[in-house]
């Protein structure tokens, strides 16, 4: 959700080009916590702590204006209920899954990555074929 | 637990508690799937492989190292040897509610979703989780995967691009299903017996090669 205050974007303008860590190094949230509702970063990390939520928003939405970020506020349920934005102009996030936490047993990661390149070029010339 | 002993993918990762029998793995490896398709990480008992740990010790620290949590107690029945309920799931299920309650402050935010084969099922065996998020996917793998979708929408970043909708996710991991048991034959693997690093590897290649 765009917010009231985010410049408008042209259709003609180039999107900028993020990576998921950039994005994720301009969000902020607003959540409940035992000790109040807080700003924090993406990563966790505490920004404030306020006694109500309509003062945490108004902090958060400060700080996400002053990095040209975005804020995701939280429900009492803990569920993002809205996000705001506050750049200026498209942008364009390259999306990646994220990696496993576990090595691989069985082969090595080359092994996995050319397999699996095989795979889908094989399954792509043969789709070429029935065409 | 302090904060600073989190891991950095505290945040994106989902602890996958469910029954490790053969009639459920479908199930499992749709869900990992989903999970993995938008973006998050998951996690399961299966993927620690440190056999001298007690596994109850394993679960807790999956536990505490993710927010989301997904438990599926729809296999919660009386064993038909012993005539004894089957009671792992909702055990963990537990000590995850516990964490939330007197954990860290990052584990304050940790979200829990339930899921059953019938939507009010639980009441006749654990009625006191109610008001958790609880829903079911009567043993379906695409509905599996919708319940998952629905419930991580919320915390996917809507800059990072389009949310793919449950049914696109579901197409997605058909082709998938098909593509794997020939990237099983080139590494000489037995594609019913892969192991949950292994798969969460393909996975992992195949959405990065087959972006939404």
């Amino acid at each position: 959700m765009k917010s009231s205050t985010a410049k408008k974007t042209k259709k003609s303008e180039t999107p900028r080009l993020i990576t998921g860590d950039e994005l994720d190094a301009l969000t902020l949230h607003v959540v409940l916590r035992d000790v109040g509702w807080v700003v924090r970063e993406d990563n966790g990390k505490v920004r404030s702590i306020h006694r109500t939520q309509t003062e945490a928003i108004c902090k958060g939405r400060a700080m996400g204006k002053k990095r040209a970020g975005q804020l995701a506020i939280h429900g009492r349920n803990g569920h993002v209920r809205k996000w705001e934005v506050y750049w200026s102009g498209p942008i364009r996030v390259e999306r990646k899954p994220m990696r496993p936490r576990s090595r691989p047993v069985n082969a090595t990661r080359k092994a996995m990555r050319e397999a699996m390149k095989a795979v889908l070029r094989e399954r792509a010339s043969s789709l070429g074929v029935q065409q | 637990m302090d904060r600073l002993l989190l891991p950095h993918d505290y945040y994106k990762s989902v602890f996958i508690n469910c029954p490790f029998d053969d009639q459920y793995e479908p199930l499992f490896y749709a869900v990992v799937f989903a999970i993995c398709d938008l973006d998050f990480n998951p996690r399961s008992a299966k993927d620690v492989s440190d056999g001298g740990q007690p596994r109850i010790n394993k679960i807790l620290d999956l536990i505490e190292s993710c927010r989301f949590s997904i438990h599926d107690i729809s296999r919660t029945e009386l064993d038909p040897m012993h005539g004894l309920p089957r009671f792992n799931v909702p055990l963990e299920l537990g000590l995850d509610l516990g964490c939330r309650r007197y954990g860290t402050s990052d584990h304050k935010e940790k979200l829990l979703l339930i899921l059953d084969t019938h939507r009010d099922r639980y009441r006749t065996f654990i009625s006191d989780i109610a008001g958790q998020d609880i829903a079911a996917h009567n043993g379906s793998v695409e509905r599996a995967i919708s319940t998952v979708r629905d419930w991580l929408r919320p915390h996917l970043n809507p800059s990072a691009g389009k949310t793919p909708s449950g049914r696109t996710i579901y197409r997605r991991y058909e082709m998938f299903q098909v593509d794997l048991p020939a990237y099983c034959d080139k590494l000489r693997w037995d594609v019913d017996n892969l192991s949950f690093a292994d798969f969460s590897w393909a996975v992992y290649d195949w959405i990065n090669n087959n972006p939404i």
